[in-house]
């Protein structure tokens, strides 16, 4: 039932003749119909490349355009830059765009592609991570697929879960990361996996995911999800982010924390991550023209931060990321919980010491990121 | 290449350029097509561009450039929209004169300016040209970008904000300062602030109706600053520091400044701040940290 909400929903598939052979597009043409699926030598629509006006971003969400990624598929997290604390993550983009629509997605403030994209070339993407792997595979790694398309909102379509899923059987070492806003887990929960699968949702207070969150699966049919991954073996994790400020804040974010501790015991969840409110200072924009100003996002009182981005006063978040760590540590100090893109200042002030020093997450920030890979990157970019 | 004259051309792309060519230069144009010297007398020659077999659009962009060749938003925004009139009223139907080539013409001449071709551009041009023309003199004036004017695109209606654009053209604020104000006056009318709210503050002039609109815009944050400002205020401060509240983007801290003029002299002050920084140990005493705990509390 649910794939077919997905098969409505999309108006076209564009194909790429170099993708036509792929098992992705043969899974495609076996679901869509006939008229809603064209092969194409080009992307659709090159015409609106560029930065896209508001309707072009929206049309983009709607169509799909399936085609091989030209390029490296393996990415350090945009979180590794100078200036914040970062959590050793690594990122492998398997598509461009959301089918969902949330007022504050930060891919308003990059995505110039008219359509959504989903690579086809998976198989290229497993090659390079075996290539890591041949150096790297006794070390711990996190590499998350979440960052440039939701990691599972289209999975149905794709299947792409099934072959990470396998393919990570040969690195126990290394953990596989997905990162969702959706509820669509049934695809995968009966494949065979090495226990090194991270299920993670993007949570916010039911409020937030109404008003903000367009398109997403709602909190509840999150975290239902997310004991269904946990009864079949797999990790999951929770990111409360982005926080958003909205006058009953306090208690909508509390009974957040109150909602996962009922259902979940620390020792289940290897970690909770929390982030605020943050975007380029361009993307304000398209938010305005798409969402109003009707917003908490739109309308959020934000400033410049020293890496540019636009982000509430920092007083303000050190006292949303302390209201929320605090009611979690009430409930039980064993709950594991850390500030996502967040400067090593909010860390001091939120704990009291840097990242690496919080006790429960030294593991998560130990710099243990193979000097030979951050060496690579840098070849990279030379 | 033909020299006619002004009453020959069947048609007039008149955008009401701000600058021209001195009348001892012809005007020009392409097609029976008019793109410069609008208003000179019906007999007043004009060269006629377009030679036989067509007219290739880096051609016309370079002509109408040769024209026109420092062109502000505004003036290429009237240009669009001359030309999206001429169109039979849909703007996706062109002259029919270029009806193959338009779109690679137009290209070419937003090229000439070092601008791209995109739906946002055309969506900014549109509603700038829709805005009164004493404002648009004003952006052209102080040489506002189709970004700086790109929030023009979230209004569902620019009638509704006259207002915005007449304080503007009053003020004649800088660039920078006229971007922000448009900016703030926007999103204020967009959250619903009355326009009687947002002029009153106005009425002191650019720059200080600018910090009025940002701490309207931003209120939680004014108010705390404010509740900083005169918690710091009460520090019993030596009289040869000045101390005051500071934002300095996200982050806000007290700024203290004192002059020295020797190491003697420093060593002393420092005392003095010494004292304050004791001071501050006293229970009861108000600072921004604790006011910022009753703010949100």
């Amino acid at each position: 039932m649910m794939i077919q909400n997905l098969i409505e929903k999309f108006q076209h598939i564009y194909i790429d003749e170099q993708s036509r052979g792929s098992k992705v597009a043969q899974r495609f043409v076996s679901l869509f119909p006939e008229e809603k699926i064209s092969f194409v030598s080009e992307m659709p629509r090159s015409e609106a490349r560029g930065s896209l006006s508001s309707k072009e971003f929206d049309r983009s969400k709607k169509e799909i355009f399936i085609t091989p990624f030209k390029g490296s598929f393996f990415k350090r997290c945009p979180g590794s830059k100078p200036g914040l604390a970062c959590c050793n993550y690594f990122v492998l983009n398997l598509g461009l765009q959301c089918d969902m629509n949330c007022s504050y997605c930060y891919l308003q403030s990059f995505i110039n592609t008219p359509v959504l994209t989903i690579y086809s070339n998976l198989d290229q993407a497993l090659s390079e991570l075996d290539e890591m792997g041949l150096k790297f595979s006794e070390q711990s790694m996190r590499i998350g697929t979440g960052e440039t398309i939701d990691s599972l909102s289209l999975d149905e379509l794709t299947l792409y879960s099934h072959e990470l899923i396998s393919f990570f059987k040969r690195y126990p070492n290394w953990r596989l990361e997905f990162k969702t806003k959706s509820d669509r887990v049934e695809q995968f929960l009966n494949t065979e996996h090495a226990g090194n699968v991270i299920v993670s949702w993007s949570v916010n207070p039911e409020f937030i995911v109404s008003s903000e969150e367009h398109s997403t699966a709602s909190l509840a049919a999150r975290l239902d999800a997310a004991e269904k991954c946990l009864a079949r073996g797999f990790q999951i994790a929770f990111h409360i982010d982005p926080m958003v400020w909205h006058p009953e804040w306090r208690e909508n974010y509390l009974g957040l924390v109150d909602e996962i501790v009922r259902r979940f015991e620390p020792s289940q969840i290897p970690y909770i991550s929390l982030g605020a409110l943050r975007f380029q200072p361009e993307q304000r924009h398209l938010m305005r023209e798409r969402f109003g100003l009707k917003s908490y996002v739109t309308q959020a009182e934000v400033f410049t931060s020293p890496d540019g981005k636009m982000r509430y006063d920092a007083d303000m978040r050190q006292e949303m990321f302390a209201h929320v760590i605090a009611r979690f540590k009430e409930h039980d100090p064993l709950w594991k919980v850390f500030l996502c893109m967040e400067t090593p200042e909010s860390w001091i002030s939120t704990y009291q010491a840097p990242p690496r020093r919080v006790a429960g997450l030294e593991e998560l920030f130990d710099p243990k990121v193979p000097a030979a890979i951050l060496a690579d990157e840098k070849r990279d970019l030379l | 290449m033909l020299l006619t004259t002004i009453s020959q051309c069947n048609n007039c792309l008149d955008f009401s350029p701000l600058s021209s060519k001195p009348d001892t230069w012809p005007a020009v144009s392409i097609g029976g097509y008019l793109i410069s010297g609008f208003n000179r007398a019906a007999d007043a020659p004009v060269l006629e561009l377009l030679a036989a077999g067509g007219f290739a659009p880096e051609a016309f962009a370079q002509a109408f450039f040769n024209e026109h060749p420092a062109l502000s938003l505004p003036e290429l925004a009237r240009f669009w929209t001359k030309i999206s009139s001429l169109s039979a009223g849909s703007p996706d139907i062109w002259p029919d004169i270029w009806p193959e080539t338009w779109p690679e013409t137009w290209k070419q001449v937003l090229l000439k300016y070092s601008l791209r071709d995109s739906e946002t551009l055309k969506e900014t041009l549109l509603r700038v040209a829709a805005t009164p023309r004493d404002f648009q003199n004003w952006a052209s004036f102080r040489g506002l970008s189709a970004k700086d004017l790109g929030v023009l695109k979230s209004l569902p209606s620019l009638t509704d904000v006259d207002f915005v654009f007449s304080e503007i053209v009053r003020l004649d604020p800088t660039r920078s300062t006229g971007v922000s104000l448009l900016e703030l006056m926007v999103e204020l009318h967009l959250m619903g602030r009355a326009t009687t709210d947002i002029l009153k503050v106005l009425s002191e002039g650019a720059e200080a109706g600018l910090k009025k609109l940002q701490s309207m815009r931003n209120p939680m944050a004014a108010e705390r600053d404010l509740s900083a400002q005169a918690a710091v205020e009460n520090w019993p401060w030596p009289q040869y520091a000045q101390a005051k509240w500071t934002r300095l983007g996200d982050q806000s801290a007290v700024e203290v400044k004192f002059h020295f003029r020797s190491v003697e002299d420093f060593k002393r002050k420092l005392e003095g701040l010494e004292r304050v920084q004791n001071s501050l140990q006293t229970p009861g005493l108000p600072t921004p940290w604790k006011t910022e705990a009753k703010l949100h509390s």
